[in-house]
């Protein structure tokens, strides 16, 4: 029983303990001349390695079916369902990571911030988006975020010396906390409304505590209790909105991104939004899932439509405005989730199965396409003449070809064009919101995509079309093997996703949802 | 189970289509990779010198692969031709991409009649710009670079022309805009070429809004239904066995329905096989009928009806959906097939079949399908299917009630209170409005002429922007379902033939006549395929290759003469400064003036364009396809526009090359342009005399029976259109054909007049008295609408949103506040008269601390922390209100 437990456990075990154990390599390296070696050089590699083998363990997992695990999953539940659908979601957290590493492996001792922290700071918030991503219950839902948050926090305050990091961190904590408050309220208000703090027996209770059993007693226990699960749901939803970045929680992002560290920032855009995505999917769909909740008429869909609409909306119209491309990219992400979203709402409508592949997926290619992004803006500068702006960028076509290359080809999949992985993503998103009947909303969706074209085709346009105006600062490239590696990794995932998507696709669409 | 018969089409496979586009892509890969390093080679440096071609590496690459290219097109389109009439499709499955639920993509290449002639335009004229290019970009720096590009465009187009299904034609789609892009950038250190690329690029992403829009509708549609408010999918079986008409029966029935008066006048023979073929079918549906009535009653007559042929007769199964798929056969497990499978022989008589799709895909089952003997049976999928092909068979379909269960569904279908298939179609249509500049989306095309002129030739003449006119006549099938749609595609590009052919009579920029030409040509073709006249579409598209081909390069060589004497860019197109050309570029000029006979058939009626454009004009008149919009009005506007073309045209040519030189240099400095460049010319004019005639003419215009040979040969892609038109007798064709002619002879000698060998000296000042001269010149200030329009309107929403976040926050900040202090205040005097001074010692303390922590805190932070609580109210309040009516 325990071997089987530690085997449905492995993927989570695997990064926390490597955290741990990269944590004391650390304390003991302190003994090492550090202007011979830096720690970057030991343990961007070596979380890698371990955020690697976290995916793999993963992966086979996913391949021999959890269902073989029931002793392990019995154990675990409800506190961590270890389903193909976290499963599925393990992977892109540890991808993500994994990117994200070897991104800072190049990043911080080019801008001199080479502190071995930074690691283990990752490997844990990653352990806690994964559990995240796994929780099954309140609690566990809350204990991941908080773990995922506090390093987060951490990260983003890292370049400690800057008082624009620091006041991004302070920022993103105050509001993080807030939010976390909220969604702790909201827990407790569930708690009290059902008396349970596990989603399936949360949803057990909605559905007969309802109109479907219509004796005195229980109707008058729905009714009374109907204001407070609506605000317990409403407060979660929102919690975790603040993670991802929902308009009108969004407000901390661009702030948050921009004073954070790149790699920071791309772990905050990649990983942390995912697990968010992976909990309110499974809030909504294990919790709420039931047919009043999860239906237009009555529960939460609009609202979560509202919440889409609004966030594609703000997101890529103040997006177009920005003269900052690291601002541009949070906004883009923010964009994102909320086409991600559309995804959700589809998700109660008659392509429940479709609509939870598409959503996936996306999240899949997203995570993959904005690393990128991020990294390969990290590769367009150095320190000092970092790539900061449009302008920074110009004539980078010209300068150094292969990074405006692996620039322009996230760039594509972000804007949805193909061959690339971006384009099958949002194709397939939309159609599983068509055939779940959201034809407005997909219409909106897809004038979104028009009106992004414009910023994400600006980079294009200034990295091939402009010459650096003569005198102005200009990003210089840098040069390293990790973020090199990074994105050679990244830009074939990608490449290869846009042409070859049916297997991902078909995994995406097998991870669903058990409870 | 219902029998299910109808005309689908045969196909036969290939396994080496997909070489086509690939020669291109090598190309561009190769001259990304290897051709700056190449052209900095001294290799080949004289012969290239000798030829007049940049560096000889780099062009033997771009042009070596296209030379392949074409021959394997043509081989390719030889091997369709050798084809027997009912099998002219050629299919190469390539890989599978999606297959999950009832969606289900592969990557598929295949080669129809249609695609056929698109695929040697593409090809051959593709190949002789790129000869042309390699002379007239002798010089470029980048000479590797636009070849790249060049080629990837290419490649681009050829998927667009072959892929067999929405998805891969969509990644062409997206690809030549791209190339699009690059190359009218390509000369990027100007600032105003760049944004043209962006303009170029940014309408285009507003077309494919509309090409996925109706994408999606049609997926939604041709999967579920609404039924009192709720959506419900449809349980329609994913895959039926249909037996294949007799294809000869089949195809004379429909070509009598898609044929104009003269052969339904003059063919009674076919109009009686049709009939014939009908009541046969009927026939044979009551046959059957009866056959079922029996079964009941006596089993035995079952028997006797299957034992009418041998059991070893041959019978044959084709499958082309779901690429990969084991089909299993009998349930004989040992021995499986894998789709697509084509002409298989599974002998006849009854015949169970098991799909096994693979992947989280369930598998599909047809049971006890009967395979009639000699016939093929094909397995076809039904529901949401995005290959081109499939789609066009699933509408085909018929029941043995004589009845087309699919399609009567698929019309059916409402949207929004609109026809659903309407609504799909338009969303099409704006797809291709983008890529094909029609009204409102022609924007970007004018200005995309400042890439190179081999590019515009290229690109923006000869294929790119025909684009969408092929994808409306490759839908002909869907289009001819909505009358409304093929109104409105008829009338857009009458509309647009007249308006951008207006917008032509006073341009200066030769490129920019050219460029209005295009779009009002353009227009002509849309004319065709909304009015049901499919083939006249791909007919004028074709001739409009060859001739707009000549005239852009044409103009290329005038350009390129020009630099002898005009150094800037702009100058150096302005026909004010030409004039007089004739002496010093004689093969240019007479070309030049072939191609302008071709397009405006004034004053000799012979050359390609006359054919085709008097094809569209009379099957505009006679249309009964087009619903709300009358075939006449349609005519006329077109009419109009021919005669607007035919003045501008010749105003064009008079000023470019008779009359006096504007300069004096000019006959001193100016030279002919090298063989590479007059040769493909004269090549395009000699397409732009001839092409019209030979796949244009036929017995009918003198009271035949006989197709044009490109109707005849384009039958088998547009046979389950259904369109109609007016039989309105061959005089009144002769009629209006010579009465066009004549008109469009005035406005040639009009043109002569103002502009010809003896103008008038002040004849720019004579145009700029005549009315609307002004509005005309400046385009109609379209551009200036749309600045102060659309873009205004996206810029203020922007703006809008911004200082929402700015004062609506601080808004509801400052309100709080306010709310905040005044409670402060109750408070405070409660506190004033309640507590005493160890609570003021306590407050104090906290003011400090606060104080203190504002420090750390932004001003903004707390507006932020409001923010997020007024979402949470709004969003409680929101689901408190849906909770509420939902009671």
């Amino acid at each position: 029983m325990s071997a089987n437990l530690l085997l449905g456990l492995s993927p989570i075990l695997i990064v926390s303990l490597g955290a741990l154990l990269l944590m004391m390599a650390e304390a003991l390296s302190k003994l090492r001349n550090e202007a011979r070696e830096s720690p970057s050089s030991s343990l961007a590699m070596g979380s890698a390695v371990v955020l690697a083998s976290g995916g793999v363990a993963s992966l086979a997992l996913w391949l021999q079916g959890p269902d073989n695990l029931m002793e392990a999953r019995a154990a675990l539940a409800p506190w961590l369902l270890i389903d193909r659908f976290s499963l599925f979601f393990f992977v892109i957290l540890t991808l993500g990571a994994f990117l994200t590493v070897l991104l800072a492996g190049g990043y911080l001792p080019e801008h001199k911030l080479d502190r071995g922290e930074f690691y283990p700071l990752v490997l844990l918030s990653t352990a806690g988006a994964m559990a995240l991503a796994a929780a099954g219950d309140l609690l566990t839902m809350f204990i991941g975020l908080e773990v995922m948050s506090l390093g987060v926090y951490a990260m983003v305050a890292f370049r400690r010396g800057s008082p624009r990091s620091v006041e991004a961190a302070m920022k993103y904590f105050l509001l993080g906390s807030f939010a976390a408050a909220l969604l702790l309220y909201g827990g407790a208000l569930l708690y009290g409304a059902t008396g349970k703090t596990d989603f399936s027996s949360i949803s057990f209770q909605l559905a007969h505590t309802g109109y479907a059993n219509p004796t005195n007693l229980q109707q008058l226990a729905w009714e009374n209790s109907t204001p407070l699960m609506v605000i317990g749901l409403i407060l979660v939803v929102i919690g975790l909105a603040f993670k991802i970045s929902a308009v009108p929680f969004h407000m901390w992002t661009p702030d948050a991104y921009e004073g954070a560290p790149t790699p920071a920032t791309t772990f905050m855009a990649g990983a942390v939004k995912a697990g968010a995505f992976a909990m309110m999917i499974r809030v909504l769909m294990m919790a709420f899932g039931d047919v009043r909740s999860a239906s237009w008429g009555s529960g939460w869909p609009p609202v979560l439509a509202a919440l889409a609409v609004a966030t594609m909306t703000v997101g890529n119209l103040i997006a177009g405005r920005q003269e900052s491309v690291k601002r541009m990219l949070a906004y883009s992400s923010i964009t994102h989730a909320g086409y991600m979203l559309v995804g959700v709402v589809a998700m109660a409508g008659t392509a429940r199965a479709e609509a939870n592949g598409a959503v996936l997926f996306y999240t899949l290619i997203y995570t993959i396409s904005t690393v990128g992004a991020f990294g390969a803006l990290i590769l367009c500068g150095s320190r000092g003449a970092e790539a900061v702006s449009y302008e920074d960028l110009a004539g980078l076509g010209k300068r150094n070809p292969a990074v405006a290359l692996a620039l322009s080809l996230f760039i594509f999949s972000l804007a949805g064009i193909p061959p690339t992985a971006g384009f099958f993503a949002k194709l397939y998103l939309f159609k599983a919101a068509v055939s779940g009947d959201y034809i407005v909303l997909t219409v909106i969706a897809l004038i979104n995509t028009v009106i992004g074209a414009y910023y994400y085709l600006r980079v294009l346009v200034f990295m091939y079309f402009r010459e650096p105006l003569p005198g102005a600062p200009i990003a210089k490239p840098m040069k390293s093997g990790h973020v090199a590696i990074a994105l050679v990794f990244a830009a074939l995932l990608v490449l290869a996703l846009g042409i070859l998507p049916s297997k991902t696709l078909q995994a995406a669409l097998s991870s669903t949802i058990s409870g | 189970m219902p029998e299910y018969s109808g005309p689908l089409q045969n196909v036969e496979l290939s396994n080496t289509l997909w070489l086509i586009p690939l020669l291109p892509f090598l190309g561009a890969v190769l001259n990304a990779v290897l051709g700056w390093r190449l052209q900095r080679s001294p290799w080949g440096k004289e012969q290239a010198k000798k030829l007049h071609i940049g560096h000889l590496g780099v062009s033997s690459i771009a042009l070596g692969s296209m030379l392949i290219a074409f021959a394997m097109s043509v081989a390719q389109v030889a091997r369709v031709v050798s084809l027997p009439h009912d099998r002219r499709f050629l299919y190469n499955h390539l890989w599978q991409m999606v297959r999950v639920g009832t969606f289900d993509l592969s990557f598929d290449l295949s080669l129809d009649v249609m695609s056929s002639v698109m695929l040697l335009v593409v090809t051959g004229v593709g190949l002789l710009i790129h000869i042309y290019a390699a002379s007239y970009m002798e010089t470029e720096p980048s000479y590797w670079r636009f070849f790249s590009y060049f080629n990837l465009f290419i490649f681009s187009m050829l998927l667009l022309i072959l892929g067999d299904n929405f998805l891969v034609m969509f990644f062409g789609w997206e690809g030549v805009g791209l190339c699009s892009y690059l190359l009218i950038g390509f000369w990027y250190k100007d600032y105003k070429k760049a944004t043209a690329g962006m303009k170029a690029f940014l309408t285009n992403r507003v077309g494919d809004f509309g090409f996925i829009t109706g994408m999606m509708i049609l997926i939604w549609g041709l999967g579920g239904a609404w039924a009192s408010g709720e959506y419900v999918p449809d349980q329609l079986p994913r895959l039926v066995a249909v037996t294949v008409d007799d294809a000869a029966h089949a195809e004379h029935g429909n070509a009598t329905g898609s044929h104009d008066a003269h052969e339904k006048a003059s063919g009674h023979d076919k109009a009686d096989s049709h009939d014939k073929a009908d009541s046969h079918s009927k026939a044979d549906a009551h046959d059957k009928a009866d056959a079922h009535g029996k079964d009941k009653a006596d089993p035995r007559a079952k028997g006797k009806k299957e034992q009418s042929f041998v059991p070893g007769d041959p019978a044959y199964l084709t499958f082309t959906a779901f690429g990969g798929a084991k089909v299993i056969v009998d349930n004989n497990t040992t021995q499986p097939l894998y789709a697509p499978i084509v002409h298989h022989n599974v002998g006849a008589g009854r015949h169970t079949f098991k799909v096994i799709m693979g992947g989280a895909t369930e598998d599909l089952e047809v049971a006890n399908a009967m395979f009639q003997p000699n016939k093929e049976t094909h397995l076809a999928a039904i529901g949401p299917v995005l290959s081109f092909h499939n789609l066009s068979d699933q509408m085909a379909i018929r029941n043995d009630k004589g009845v087309q269960p699919f399609k009567e569904g698929l019309a059916g279908k409402r949207l929004w209170g609109l026809s659903l298939i309407t609504l799909a179609c338009i969303g099409f249509f704006i797809g291709a409005t983008g890529k094909s500049a029609q009204i409102p989306l022609y924007v970007w095309l004018p200005d995309a002429m400042a890439g190179p002129t081999p590019v515009s030739a290229l690109i923006h003449a000869a294929t790119m922007v025909t684009a969408g006119v092929y994808m409306v006549a490759r839908l002909n099938f869907l289009f001819s379902m909505s009358p409304t749609a093929c109104g409105i595609v008829a009338m857009t590009g009458a509309a647009t033939a007249l308006f951008a052919a207006s917008i032509g009579f006073f341009q200066y920029d030769i490129k920019k006549v050219l460029a209005y030409s295009t779009v009002s040509q353009l227009g002509f073709m849309f004319i065709a395929v909304g009015v049901g006249a499919y083939w006249a579409g791909i007919f004028h598209l074709m001739t409009h290759a060859f001739f707009k081909a000549c005239l852009f390069l044409g103009s290329g060589s005038v350009i390129h003469g020009m630099h002898a004497v005009e150094h800037d860019a702009d100058r150096a197109q302005d026909m004010r400064i030409m004039g007089g050309l004739k002496a010093v570029m004689p093969l240019t000029r007479r070309t030049y003036q072939i191609a302008c006979l071709a397009i405006t058939a004034a004053p000799i009626p012979l050359f390609a364009g006359f054919w085709s454009k008097d094809e569209i004009l009379w099957k505009a008149f006679t249309t009964q396809n087009t619903g709300w919009a009358p075939g006449p009005l349609i005519y006329l506007m077109g009419l109009a526009a021919a005669l607007g073309t035919s003045f501008y045209m010749w105003r064009s040519y008079y000023l470019t090359f008779e009359g006096k030189p504007a300069t004096k240099d000019i006959p001193k400095k100016v030279h002919e342009s090298p063989n590479a460049m007059t040769w493909v010319l004269a090549t395009l004019a000699f397409l732009s005399t001839f092409g019209g005639v030979v796949f244009g003419f036929s017995s009918h215009f003198y009271g035949g029976h006989g197709e044009p040979l490109l109707e005849e040969w384009l039958h088998p892609a547009l046979r389950h259109a259904q369109v109609a038109f007016q039989d309105q007798g061959l005089a009144m064709e002769h009629a209006l054909m010579w009465g066009s002619v004549g008109l469009a002879i005035l406005s040639w000698r009009l043109a002569k007049k103002r502009y010809g060998p003896d103008r008038p000296k002040n004849w720019e000042e004579l145009e700029s008295k005549l009315p609307m001269f002004q509005l005309i010149h400046d385009k109609y200030r379209i551009d200036e609408l749309y600045q102060a329009t659309v873009i205004r309107a996206v810029l203020v929403l922007r703006l809008v949103l911004r200082d929402m976040d700015k004062y609506v926050v601080d808004g509801i900040v400052n309100a709080t506040g306010v709310a905040t202090r005044a409670t402060a205040f109750v408070n405070g005097a409660i506190d004033k008269y309640l507590v005493d001074g160890a609570v003021n010692l306590v407050a104090g303390v906290t003011l400090r601390a606060g104080n203190r922590i504002r420090q750390v805190q932004t001003g903004r932070i707390q507006s932020y922390a409001y923010g997020l609580l007024g979402g949470v109210a709004a969003l409680a309040l929101l689901q408190f209100l849906i909770r509420y009516y939902a009671r």
